[in-house]
């Protein structure tokens, strides 16, 4: 896999997925570019990773940031069995509860919805 | 190896804010007065150490040429908000050590030329590229601190209300003001629930500190010692052990203070003094309990029973912190020392905390995705 300069989120036929990097040895996952494991050294294997998942924190920024406009959702995402991700939503989700990726955002971010 | 006792003879630093002098200006006025106070020729100097993040390269050698100071080794260091923090732990590590018998460190920042609105992380950073700014990355931990611990957005405005009146006395402050919490929570929303007075303002400062082997000192000066320092990096976040998730940063701090603590020979117990970085509100709240100095979960409540206030148990930000003093990145580390060093000499006026001898100095820096932050630095020091 080419490194991506940013998430690297596809379509499946059960939605999306995020495409990154694993440990073999299941110690780490990552959405970001990865080599080597830093717990055990192994040499990191591609991986994709189901876009469900459980929201850990979220926020509502109330200003602009360069191409992305003021009042923006995003949250971060714990994919199952996978990384930790940024995401964006149209709502501000509950933390702690479910959360699905349904669409891609500005710049390839994937957009949440609860379960 | 034969060690030597790091002490600190003479701090300096510019006024801060967004303000007319250049880079080169602002350093002369903090070198020359660190100079002054420690009594201590240019020509002693055996090397410089020099912590600034946005500057062009070159920048360190013209400011310190604009002081009169040429021909003695620069090293110039950047790990984010904890730049100047780190010029001076290697500054301390190398005369600790041997290396060096006199070193001046140096922090220095001009960011309001160059900055406008929040600090992006790494522009080529996957987070950054989706859009992530840091008051966003705060904000969601103070999201999570709520959902965790019922931090409320009450708690959170406290800490910019003791801050900010802290920095009333502090005249190089950027801000200063005796804020309501109804008042701090008005102000223009920035990322939820963090408004406006609760994030550090971008800021221009330079700072500059005079560290020299013991031996070189009298007891006739004003002496601090370096008792020990460290600089631990980022982990990988969220920890690889489900059951270990904190929130970003506070793994980092917890570990560069044990680390600080165990150089020190101190605990926490023993301090009577505090400065930490304060970039946001609940950085705060989650640095004095990543240190040690308010149990997990409890830092609010710790605050607002006013612990961490001037005439408090343990005051935290006597100077006013990042929130109110502002946070110029590579000055802010040696802001920090010079608050500590006129906390622990009794010369801080005003805001000083009566016989304060034992202090503990923090400073985090940065994100990267994936990590428990990017570079963190913890001195602790002691009146000699």
């Amino acid at each position: 896999m080419t490194m991506s300069p940013g998430i690297n989120v596809v379509a499946t036929d059960d939605g999306f997925e995020v495409r990154g990097y694993r440990c073999p040895k299941g110690c780490v996952a990552s959405a970001s570019y990865v080599a080597r494991c830093p717990v055990c050294g192994s040499d990191t294997v591609e991986a994709g990773f189901a876009g469900t998942g459980t929201v850990w924190s979220a926020t509502t920024l109330r200003i602009p940031n360069g191409d992305f406009p003021a009042d923006r959702v995003i949250a971060y995402v714990d994919l199952q069995d996978g990384p930790r991700v940024l995401c964006e939503a149209a709502e501000l989700p509950t933390i702690g509860g479910p959360a699905r990726i349904t669409a891609l955002g500005l710049a390839g971010t994937p957009v949440v919805t609860p379960r | 190896m034969s060690t030597r006792d790091p002490i600190i003879t003479g701090v300096g630093t510019s006024s801060f804010g967004k303000q007319d002098f250049s880079a080169e200006e602002l350093v002369v006025q903090a070198v020359g007065e660190a100079l002054e106070s420690s009594g201590v020729n240019p020509h002693e100097i055996d090397e410089i150490y020099l912590g600034t993040v946005f500057s062009q390269p070159g920048t360190a050698h013209r400011a310190l040429r604009a002081a009169g100071i040429t021909g003695i080794p620069i090293v110039t260091v950047e790990n984010a908000c904890a730049s100047g923090t780190l010029a001076v732990h290697l500054g301390a590590e190398s005369v600790r050590h041997g290396v060096n018998t006199t070193v001046l460190t140096v922090g220095v920042e001009k960011m309001t030329n160059w900055i406008k609105g929040p600090i992006p992380p790494d522009p080529y950073d996957i987070d950054a590229l989706s859009g992530m700014i840091l008051p966003a990355l705060y904000a969601m931990s103070a999201g999570r601190y709520a959902h965790l611990y019922g931090v409320t957005p009450e708690d959170l405005a406290f800490i910019s209300v003791k801050n900010h009146l802290n920095a009333i006395d502090n005249p190089r402050a950027q801000y200063r003001g005796d804020y309501s919490i109804e008042e701090v929570l008005a102000s223009k929303p920035i990322a939820d629930p963090l408004t406006i007075l609760q994030c550090s303002p971008i800021s221009d400062g330079a700072g500059a500190a005079v560290i020299r082997a013991r031996e070189l000192t009298d007891a006739g000066q004003h002496r601090v010692e370096i008792l020990g320092s460290a600089l631990e990096s980022g982990a990988w976040w969220p920890s690889p052990s489900p059951d270990d998730d904190r929130v970003w940063n506070f793994e980092l701090i917890e570990r560069t203070t044990q680390a600080a603590l165990r150089a020190s020979g101190i605990s926490v117990s023993d301090v009577d003094v505090v400065e930490v970085h304060d970039a946001f509100t609940i950085g705060e709240i989650v640095t004095i309990e990543a240190m040690g100095l308010a149990p997990q979960g409890e830092g609010a409540a710790f605050s607002r029973e006013g612990n961490t206030s001037r005439g408090g148990r343990l005051p935290v930000n006597p100077s006013g912190g990042l929130l109110s003093r502002g946070h110029p990145l590579g000055a802010t580390g040696l802001a920090q020392f010079a608050e500590i060093f006129w906390q622990l000499t009794g010369q801080a006026g005003e805001r000083q905390t009566p016989g304060a001898q034992t202090a503990l100095l923090e400073t985090m820096g940065g994100s990267v995705h994936g990590l428990s932050g990017h570079g963190c630095v913890v001195a602790a020091m002691r009146t000699v």
